[in-house]
């Protein structure tokens, strides 16, 4: 038996059995779904379901609540990652290893249970509105819970992981005596941050921040159980659709334009990162 | 370093406040479980433990933990075999369509999870061949396995070529040189991948709905069911079980493996 043909059996055996089941179990069903979302109940070739989509206001408005709901979680999770992030890079291994166990615990602690905590604190008698009435900030108790308040604080609290441990790694790799120059030469802290950090952790910020968007997107059991029947977002409709309303073929449109919107940032970060790197090791090569 | 920019109070203070806000709800959930009225106050007015008596009495609680643990106990160990497999033709062979194969194995990453699970569900509708419990347990095998496949590669990439080399010089089959060359060096990565994959399985919701019927309710979609049916704190007391659950696991693997390796397979 030849080397190439031996080779090429050792290989279908150990990764076959995967890349078939793969391809039954998850390439095949989405490729199907995708035909059904153009195809009407005659099997004639149809964009129909997705004229409807694009042409109802309704529908466009749950699209710009998803985006929205997204983009404000992804900011927040920024705004909230950094220190985090700055301290278990600079703090020390004490500091760095609390921050990694807490942030990581609520990862492997069900969704379903997270959500259920967040409506004990969010709703109209919970703590926070409590606090928020015995500090005189508000007479009466905000609509935190089923509105995309409580939705965006969800988004943050389960996505945050995947911001911090990015940005962590990537602070990690800037040089200390950056700082330390900035800081002799008279920087303030809010400047050496914005000056310093900020643009030599960009690499960490665009994979979070692109984990974060997408996974928000997404993001199906916290718009239910944090928005409610008044927060409408496009996996909340998709479920409605298909499991409510029953109508297959609108449903599989819907997911596919979920589909399309989130794997497109993701292919839009793909593309930069590799131009960037491609641009930085040629820089290397000119030195 | 830290001695010229000295350390930080209002970073440590905004750091505690942070990690604060991410135990909240965890907290919440556990404090409440220990409230004494029938409807779930927090803070409560009295303590008891009454309601940690009363998950046992939960309807149907049993048969979706058993159903849970059923699916994640045989995707999880299905998931790791394949994996590795495949991994393993990724980091040793070179061939042709090589990226198409990982994209393949990898692409159940980058679907919306509610997609997958109509996705799943329509085909399983059309075929008509296989029950609820036998496509729950397909599922949950295509959106572990990708978690799996990448765990393994990144440490088979790290692995001494050297030492590989060396025992087939020494003639060690290919078997021979897994077992005793390649597994001891990725079995720590094996082990913390086995438990995440566990637990995504276990605490899939999104996927599930779906495909469950009657028969086959997991348990994250009996407690959604609980959490809008009850006022009561019994649900958070079940609730807590679990969380202390998933910090023993996660105390396991830190023990296991190291805080640096968990933090890895869940960074993505």
């Amino acid at each position: 038996m030849s080397t190439g043909l031996r080779n090429w059996l050792n290989c279908g055996f150990l990764a076959g059995p995967s890349v078939v089941f793969m391809l039954l179990a998850f390439v095949g069903p989405v490729a199907l779904l995708a035909a059904s979302s153009v195809l009407d109940s005659k099997e004639h070739l149809t964009i129909a379901h997705y004229w409807r989509f694009f042409s109802d206001p309704q529908y466009l408005v749950t699209l710009g609540n998803s985006l929205r709901l997204a983009f404000y979680a992804t900011v927040v999770t920024i705004i909230l990652a950094y220190p985090l992030a700055y301290a278990m890079a600079r703090l020390g291994p004490g500091w760095r290893n609390t921050i990694l166990v807490v942030t990581i615990l609520p990862l492997t602690i069900s969704v379903v249970i997270r959500s259920f905590g967040w409506q004990i604190l969010l709703r109209n008698g919970g703590p926070i509105n409590q606090s928020l009435i015995a500090l005189g900030l508000t007479n009466e108790p905000l609509r935190l819970l089923f509105s995309e308040t409580g939705v965006v604080i969800g988004l943050v609290h389960v996505y945050l992981p995947f911001m911090v441990l990015p940005l962590a790694s990537a602070i990690e790799r800037i040089d200390g005596k950056l700082e330390e120059a900035a800081m002799i030469l008279g920087a303030s802290a809010f400047r050496r941050i914005i000056h310093v950090i900020v643009p030599l952790s960009v690499p960490g910020l665009a994979a979070g921040a692109t984990l974060v968007f997408t996974a928000s997107i997404s993001a199906y059991v916290t718009p239910a159980l944090l928005g409610g029947e008044g927060v409408q977002v496009m996996p909340t409709m998709v479920a409605q659709q298909v499991l409510t309303l029953l109508d297959w073929s609108f449903g599989s449109a819907v997911s596919m334009i979920l589909t399309v919107v989130s794997l497109g940032i993701l292919i839009i970060h793909w593309t930069i990162t590799a131009r960037f790197t491609n641009w930085s090791s040629r820089e290397g090569r000119q030195k | 370093m830290s001695r010229i920019l000295g350390p930080n109070p209002g970073l440590k203070v905004v750091v505690v406040v942070i990690l604060l806000f991410i135990l909240s709800p965890l907290v919440v959930v556990i404090i409440s479980s220990f409230g004494n009225a029938a409807f779930l106050y927090f803070p409560p007015n009295s303590y008891s433990v009454r309601w940690y008596h009363k998950v046992f009495e939960l309807d149907g609680l049993g048969d979706a933990l058993r159903t849970s643990l059923l699916i994640s106990g045989v995707a999880t160990p299905v998931s790791v075999v394949l994996g590795t497999m495949s991994a393993l033709a990724l980091v040793r062979y070179s061939f042709r369509g090589k990226a198409a194969i990982l994209a393949v194995l990898l692409s159940p990453l980058v679907v919306p999870a509610i997609v997958v699970g109509i996705a799943m569900l329509q085909c399983f509708r059309s075929i008509d061949a296989l029950n609820s419990f036998q496509a729950m347990i397909i599922a949950h095998i295509a959106i572990t396995l990708p978690y799996m496949v990448r765990t393994v590669l990144a440490s088979l990439e790290m692995e001494d070529g050297a030492i590989l080399e060396a025992a087939r010089m020494l003639g060690a089959g290919p078997i021979q040189s897994f077992l005793h060359v390649t597994l001891p060096a990725i079995k720590s990565s094996l082990f913390s991948g086995a438990v995440f994959v566990f637990i995504i399985s276990f605490d899939n919701y999104a996927i599930s709905l779906f495909l469950s019927d009657a028969s086959t309710t997991t348990l994250p979609i009996k407690m959604l069911e609980y959490i809008e049916s009850r006022t009561d704190p019994a649900i958070a007391a079940l609730s807590s079980l679990l969380i202390v659950f998933s910090v023993v696991l996660l105390c396991i693997s830190t023990w296991a493996v190291g805080i640096k390796r968990v933090a890895r397979m869940s960074g993505g």
